[in-house]
């Protein structure tokens, strides 16, 4: 994002020396899209480009509003909650943050977008990034609102409810604290780190505003993008991928964790999709509930915008590990067994 | 990206939220539930939007009045935590891809196509049915037609009409009639559907919304793994695509 500093500072260099500006560009493509319309509707005549638009619009219709909640979280706690008062609720021990943090994740009721703003701006705002990181991993998962899905989804299996919150904390955990021991501060990018200044009085309101605004700029369009390829996949995969694999559990367990990443699930919604797949036994389809709301395509997308890429290129394949081995014990502990 | 383009693409953004909300089109995306939170989001965007280009506006304007005392509540220093990371910018163009989606090309709601390529009809969780209505014709949706069809120990079914409402999807194996269930957004919807044996609906185009009546055909093995149930069509007519296309 380039910072404007007055307009008419710019409007007086472009003046000088003519270049495309951005908003240009924006008319262009958008006359262009009007004047194309009749051959943009034709080049979606295909019943398998339908599907995938279908698809594509609906992750970003269904994930937006969360993420618009993340961004309000985001400037509330950038404007209205000072950095020593965070610092006062959590413990001051890291590895004890962490686990605050992952518990705290209970009462942020939304999707996994909304968490990846939230947790960016808990960075921001000083507290520990393993802490703020197993807050992002607990809260999309580990909120009553999915517990109780997950609960109507499986209405015989009480042990999927408990199984699936013992996982997914633990995968929060385990990863908030092997962050505390291996992960590195410059792995994540400059920007995320950034502290805004405290701020009183009406400035707050200012800074909410434009904290919000900020970030809904650059995570829409990462989400877009994992909306993009979530949408591809679930045209690509074959259907018959679910059905048979009912019997060899170590493929069923891994491809399940593969189409919780490809297929980019609401966490919400996920329990359901699980359930309707009775052909498996519960164990993949547990660690489906828990890979799934951990690391997705649109997820990855996410924190590769805001973290970084160097940030997420590290820490998506280890929460991918971390969360498959913490469901498939979640599994063998609460359902005792494959079943 | 400049700011200013930034913010027109938030004003497209939370206009096309708001358009299919206001429209109706949503619930080909999204079940009815979701509306408050489109509504909510919607506005949301465009209000930020439209603060900060009220506020760049005022700005712009003290700033060519040649104001040299602004105060701190101008843009400047407003996203100055925000700075120069050039890669972030350019992802924000991707905004502009579901926008053009939902206001030009409309994707239609899921098919055919997507019944198709979806898994057969599952288990259902619960297999307590209770006894069904009396009277001639009775109405049900197809997720517990299915259900009931695979799974109803009691075979409440057996011997009563029952009127569907449905597409047609044409398959190797014959018409059948099929529904899609969503239980958040159509990336998880997943097919229910039974066969349809007689009332011509051989002939009738996949993706034809229609009505049918008509009586389950005995079989045995309905557990089966994907269990398909036929339907004995007596009466079958084409209808408009109902505003819901999806059972939740």
């Amino acid at each position: 994002m380039e910072t404007v500093v007055d307009g008419t500072g710019r409007a007086g260099r472009s003046g000088r020396r003519w270049r495309i500006t951005s908003m240009q560009v924006l008319c262009a493509l958008l006359v262009l899209a009007i004047l194309g319309q009749d051959l943009l509707r034709e080049a979606f005549d295909a019943p398998v480009l339908q599907t995938a638009a279908t698809v594509f619009v609906a992750i970003c219709v269904q994930a937006l509003p969360f993420l618009v909640l993340g961004v309000l979280l985001s400037g509330a706690i950038a404007a209205f909650v000072p950095a020593r008062a965070l610092r006062r609720v959590l413990p001051r021990r890291d590895s004890a943050a962490v686990g605050v943090a992952g518990m705290s994740g209970v009462v942020l009721a939304g999707c996994e977008c909304a968490s990846v703003p939230v947790a960016r701006r808990l960075i921001g705002q000083g507290v520990a990034p393993a802490a703020a990181l197993a807050f992002l991993l607990a809260a999309p998962a580990v909120n009553p609102i999915v517990l109780v899905s997950t609960a109507v989804a499986f209405p015989g299996e009480p042990a999927m409810v408990a199984a699936r919150f013992a996982g997914s904390l633990a995968t929060a955990l385990i990863m908030g604290w092997l962050w505390l021991r291996w992960g590195k501060l410059e792995w994540i990018a400059e920007r995320a780190l950034r502290r805004l200044p405290d701020t009183e009085g009406r400035d707050r309101w200012r800074v909410f505003a434009e904290t919000a605004r900020a970030d809904l700029v650059d995570a829409a369009g990462f989400l877009v993008l994992g909306a993009l390829v979530a949408a591809v996949f679930g045209v690509v995969i074959p259907g018959d991928w679910f059905s048979s694999l009912g019997e060899q559990i170590v493929l069923g367990i891994l491809v399940m964790a593969v189409l919780a990443v490809v297929l980019s699930l609401c966490s919400e919604a996920d329990a359901f999709v699980a359930a309707s797949l009775s052909a498996l036994p519960l164990l993949p389809r547990l660690v489906f509930l828990v890979v799934g709301p951990a690391i997705d395509a649109k997820l990855f997308a996410l924190q590769a915008g805001t973290f970084g890429r160097a940030f997420a290129l590290r820490f998506a394949p280890v929460t991918f590990v971390v969360a498959i081995g913490c469901g498939v014990a979640a599994g063998l502990l609460f359902l005792g067994g494959v079943r | 990206m400049k700011r200013e383009t930034q913010n027109i693409l938030l004003l497209l953004l939370g206009g096309a939220l708001l358009k299919i909300a206001v429209t109706g089109d949503y619930l080909r995306y999204v079940k009815a539930s979701h509306l408050p939170w489109l509504f909510g989001a919607g506005l949301v965007v465009l209000v930020l939007a439209g603060v900060a280009i009220v506020r760049d506006v005022r700005a712009g304007a003290r700033a060519a009045a040649g104001d040299t005392g602004r105060d701190r509540s101008g843009p400047a220093d407003a996203c100055a935590g925000e700075g120069d990371h050039g890669h972030t910018a350019r992802s924000a163009w991707l905004i502009v891809v579901p926008v053009l989606a939902v206001l030009l090309v409309a994707p239609p709601a899921l098919g055919a196509d997507s019944v198709l390529r979806t898994r057969k009809n599952t288990e259902p969780g619960n297999t307590e049915f209770g006894p069904l209505p009396p009277g001639d014709v009775v109405s049900l949706s197809m997720s517990d037609f299915v259900d009931r069809a695979g799974w109803d120990e009691r075979q409440s079914l057996d011997g009563r009409i029952v009127r569907l409402t449905g597409f047609v999807v044409q398959t190797t194996g014959g018409p059948q009639l099929a529904r899609l269930t969503i239980s958040c957004c159509a990336a998880d919807a997943f097919a229910v559907r039974t066969g349809l044996t007689g009332g011509r609906a051989d002939l009738v185009p996949s993706d034809t919304w229609v009505e049918v009546t008509g009586r389950l055909v005995p079989a045995d093995d309905t557990r089966a793994r994907d269990y398909v149930p036929d339907l004995a069509v007596r009466t079958l007519r084409e209808i408009p695509r109902p505003d819901e296309p999806y059972e939740t």
